[in-house]
């Protein structure tokens, strides 16, 4: 039981990643690994202004803004430039460690001596904390399902899944890439000061490895949700997130049970990437999608 | 008769080692204690073999080592610390700073000794938490002050160095030191193993020495370092003993094991019944010389000169055939 709720909250420490790498994924269908580093950004921002005495809605703030701000460099680097999305995006990391080390001045902030709700929270009350949190991601989905819905969001959509309907009916698809990779860059910003606030830290190396923990979490999501629970082809955020949920939650869960059983860490990576690979291969909307690119050529 | 007392005596002097026995288990019971590692790496078994050892011999009592590998993965460290809280370990034991802080943020109610880590708040008369740490970072100053001795001549010296929260610092007060002695210091920045060729090709050609720090990711590529010091003909001089089993001429530092040495003792005190905030934090201020003899001859190095001033610093010299044999 203990490893569930453990599990539980790392999940929502972890779910706005997963959701910030579903938008680029999975909807816009843009492979980002620009997350990794937007996820330090986030922390990087946030430790820095607070520590300068800057308060905590000010430096949260800033802080998903500079993530959203990095979206957009790099939907220019991909649209405008024409470098390939992988490409950009380890462009924009590799540009990112200098950028976070310059915010940072130093390669790790302590936040154990900073009042953060969070880390506060950790201590004093844990079922608070995890009602705060369950909050947080309740407001965050909803506000997500609704953007979705909406008719930018369909336009959003539109990106990834028909390109040249966005063209014929006179949109930029720019600016679509845009909206979407601003908003998932700064949803892994956002994750980042959680974890700051969590963790009682930021560090410049932190960000090791998010980009394909949350790639995973979506794609093992997506196809246990498809094939046990929604059968259904329609399109539904509300499912979509749930499907992130479930599968940050059973990466999560894994990952204690593993830890809780013995089996040594080394090996975790490995069987984890396994599982992966199985996801991966039958991935349906991976399929979908190098469909249209074929389409599209 | 003499036989029946020798015997009563005997079974006295029995009973009495049972009960001194049984009384020891009493006052020392059984613990659990966690160490949080947070990579793979030979100076992390180092200070885990170090720690364990010291403990075991410290504490009477029966002591149960869980310890567990983050692989550089912070969610995984974090499940880590979660799987130790429901396994009630007894004294908590993470190696570097970023561990520490996690498991301070995460832990309140158990001691924790942080080893190889450092603190932001330096004043710890003023801590709250139930914690007591090794702060593993030298005094650069002894270093520069040692190379200065034992190599009166160099007035360059090229430090190549990452930009570890740890070493940035160190990095200041090496070129701040340096001018105490009269040796310009030109620093060179790391970011990932892959750009130490190109880094060590940079390297210029008046520099009379390169210089590591106690650098974990430099340390990994020490021998590009040694592959272009034999090509300008200057000694490697580092801060730890693996580097120079690995081939640099010589080391003043500490040893990875020492630090863990220092965790062991500081922990053992802790179970024994002290409280952690109480226990004052541990720098180690003693330094060794760690030398290669065929390195440095290869390097051009005299090495009485080094021993010379290993003496004279009343440091002990500790060769790489003494190393191995441990």
């Amino acid at each position: 039981m203990a490893t569930l709720m453990t599990a539980l909250l790392q999940t929502l420490f972890f779910i706005p990643l997963t959701i910030g790498v579903y938008l680029s994924y999975r909807i816009l269908a843009v492979t980002d690994l620009t997350v990794d580093a937007t996820f330090v950004l986030g922390a990087a921002v946030f430790a820095r202004l607070i520590t300068l005495g800057f308060n905590q809605p000010t430096s949260i703030i800033v802080a998903i803004v500079a993530g959203a701000l990095i979206g957009l460099l790099v939907a220019i680097m991909q649209h405008v430039v024409k470098i390939n999305s992988l490409i950009a995006s380890i462009l924009a990391v590799f540009m990112l460690y200098s950028i976070n080390f310059q915010i940072m001045q130093k390669p790790n902030i302590s936040l154990l001596d900073t009042h953060t709700t969070l880390g506060q929270l950790q201590i004093a009350n844990n079922t608070m904390l995890l009602i705060i949190m369950l909050s947080i991601i309740a407001v965050l989905i909803l506000m997500l399902c609704i953007f979705l819905y909406s008719r930018a969001g369909l336009l959003l959509r539109a990106y990834g899944s028909n390109i040249k309907l966005l063209r014929s009916i006179g949109k930029s698809p720019l600016l679509f890439l845009i909206i979407g990779l601003s908003l998932s860059n700064a949803l892994a910003a956002f994750c980042g000061v959680i974890n700051a606030q969590i963790n009682g830290y930021a560090d410049l190396n932190m960000g090791m490895g998010m980009a394909l923990t949350a790639i995973g979490s979506v794609v093992i999501g997506q196809h246990l949700m498809q094939k046990l629970f929604y059968k259904k082809n329609k399109f539904n955020p509300f499912i979509d997130c749930l499907s992130c949920f479930l599968g940050t939650y059973l990466y999560f869960t894994l990952v204690n049970y593993f830890l809780l059983i013995g089996i040594n860490p080394v090996n975790l990576k490995l069987v984890l990437g396994l599982v992966l690979i199985l996801f991966l291969g039958t991935a349906k909307y991976s399929r979908h999608r190098e469909l249209y690119e074929q389409h599209d050529s | 008769m003499l036989s029946i007392i020798k015997k009563i005596i005997a079974c006295l002097a029995l009973t009495s080692l049972l009960m001194n026995a049984y009384a020891k288990n009493i006052s020392y019971p059984p613990v659990t204690v966690g160490i949080l590692v947070p990579m793979e790496h030979r100076a992390m078994d180092e200070i885990v073999a170090g720690f364990k050892e010291t403990l075991t011999q410290r504490y009477p009592g029966k002591i149960t080592f869980l310890v567990k590998n983050a692989e550089g993965d912070i969610n995984l460290q974090r499940s880590i610390l979660q799987s130790f809280k429901q396994k009630s370990i007894d004294l908590y034991a993470p190696i570097g700073t970023q561990t520490t802080q996690m498991t301070l943020a995460l832990i309140t109610s158990k001691p924790v000794v942080g080893i190889a880590a450092e603190y932001s708040q330096k004043n710890d008369h003023q801590r709250k938490r139930n914690f007591t740490l090794v702060d593993d970072s030298l005094s650069v100053t002894k270093q520069m002050q040692f190379i200065h001795s034992a190599l009166p001549n160099i007035t360059e010296i090229t430090l190549v160095h990452s930009p570890s929260d740890k070493i940035l610092p160190e990095v200041k007060e090496a070129v701040h030191a340096g001018k105490t002695y009269g040796i310009r210091v030109q620093s060179l920045m790391v970011q990932q193993l892959s750009d130490l060729y190109t880094i060590s090709q940079h390297i210029p050609q008046k520099s009379q020495a390169i210089f590591i720090l106690k650098d974990i990711l430099v340390a990994s590529g020490i021998q590009t370092l040694i592959n272009q010091a034999n090509k300008l003909h200057i000694p490697v001089i580092t801060s730890d003993d693996g580097t120079v089993q690995n081939g640099a001429a010589f080391a003043v530092g500490v040893s990875e094991h020492q630090i863990g040495t220092e965790g062991g003792k500081l922990a053992a005190e802790i179970l024994k019944g002290k409280d952690a905030g109480q226990v004052p934090f541990k720098t180690l201020d003693h330094l060794l010389v760690f030398l290669n003899k065929n390195a440095a001859k290869q390097q051009g190095l005299n090495i009485t000169d080094i021993q010379a001033a290993a003496k004279k610093a009343n440091y002990t010299t500790i060769a790489t055939d003494e190393l191995e044999k441990k």
